[in-house]
C-alpha cells in the first residue's frame, strides 16, 4: 500500500482542455441575455400586483363603506327610546 | 481582473481540485464551468478579507460536493426507480477517468480514491488539500475555515479511516 502522505507523487499536473473557457465565455453571455428579460418580468410582475393591491384597497374600502353605511340604515331603535320623551 | 486572466490564473487549480473529488475529466469540466460562472456573477460580493485564490478553492470546493450530492441523490432515486421498473441500466455510474493519474499507477489510485470517496466531506476536503493537492495547513485552514488544529485533526482521522478501509479492501 502506497504511503498516504506521498499520494501527490502519483499525480501529474493537468490542464483544462483548451475549449472550457469558451464554453465558460458563452454561458455567461447567455446568462447575461436572459437575466435582462427577467428582470424586465419581474418589474412588470410587481407592477401588476402592485395594481391589484390597490384596486383591492380601493374595492374592500368601498365594500366596508357601504357596509357600514347598510348597517346605519338597518339600525333598530327600540319604540321605548323611539316613543319615549 | 476579467475572466480571462482569472481563469488563467486559476482555471488549472480548479478543474484540478473538482478532478480530485469526483474523479471524471467531463464532470469536472462542468463544475469548473459552474466555478467561473459563480466567480463572474459574485464577484461584487468579494470583499478582498481572504485571498482570491482562496475564495476561488472554496466555491470550487462547494461546487465539487454540490455536485457529488445531487449524484448521490439521482443515484438513490435511479436505484428506487429501477425496483419498480427492473430497469438496471437506469443507475449511472461514472467510469474513473481522471487525467492526472499515471497510467501505471490508475489501478492502484482507483482503490485509493474509492475510498477516499467513502470518507466524510470534511475529511476528504482536508486530504484532498493537504496530500493531493499539497497545499500547507495553514492554506487548507483557510480555505476551509477552520483552525489549523481542526485540519490536522481532520488529516489524522482520514489517514487512519483510509487505513481501515484500504486494509478492508486487501483482505
Amino acid at each position: 500500500m502506497k504511503d498516504l502522505d506521498k499520494l501527490s507523487d502519483l499525480v501529474v499536473a493537468v490542464e483544462p482542455p483548451p475549449f472550457l473557457i469558451n464554453r465558460i465565455e458563452a454561458n455567461i453571455a447567455r446568462r447575461k441575455n436572459t437575466t435582462m428579460p427577467t428582470a424586465r418580468a419581474w418589474s412588470i410582475g410587481l407592477l401588476l400586483l402592485s395594481v391589484l393591491v390597490m384596486d383591492y384597497a380601493v374595492l374592500s374600502s368601498k365594500w366596508h363603506g357601504s357596509n357600514q353605511s347598510a348597517e346605519t340604515t338597518l339600525i333598530e331603535i327600540p319604540d321605548h327610546q323611539l316613543y319615549h320623551e | 481582473m476579467n475572466l480571462q486572466e482569472l481563469y488563467k490564473k486559476h482555471g488549472s487549480a480548479v478543474y484540478r481540485l473538482a478532478l480530485h473529488y469526483v474523479q471524471n475529466s467531463e464532470d469536472a469540466q462542468e463544475i469548473t464551468q459552474d466555478v467561473f460562472v459563480a466567480v463572474f456573477e459574485h464577484m461584487s460580493d468579494f470583499r478582498g478579507e481572504a485571498q482570491i485564490s482562496t475564495w476561488i478553492h472554496r466555491i470550487a470546493i462547494n461546487k465539487s460536493l454540490d455536485f457529488l450530492r445531487h449524484r448521490k441523490r439521482k443515484k438513490r432515486f435511479a436505484s428506487v426507480f429501477s425496483i419498480f421498473t427492473q430497469n438496471q441500466e437506469a443507475i449511472d455510474i461514472p467510469h474513473f477517468d481522471h487525467p492526472g493519474i499515471l497510467l501505471e499507477s490508475q489501478e492502484e489510485m482507483k482503490i485509493i480514491f474509492d475510498a477516499i470517496n467513502q470518507l466524510p466531506e470534511q475529511q476528504k476536503t482536508a486530504l484532498i488539500l493537504m496530500k493531493l493537492e499539497n497545499l500547507s495547513q495553514q492554506e487548507a485552514a483557510e480555505i476551509m475555515k477552520i483552525s489549523t488544529k481542526a485540519v490536522e485533526s481532520l488529516i489524522s482521522r482520514a489517514k487512519q479511516k483510509l487505513k481501515e478501509l484500504l486494509a478492508k479492501e486487501n483482505k
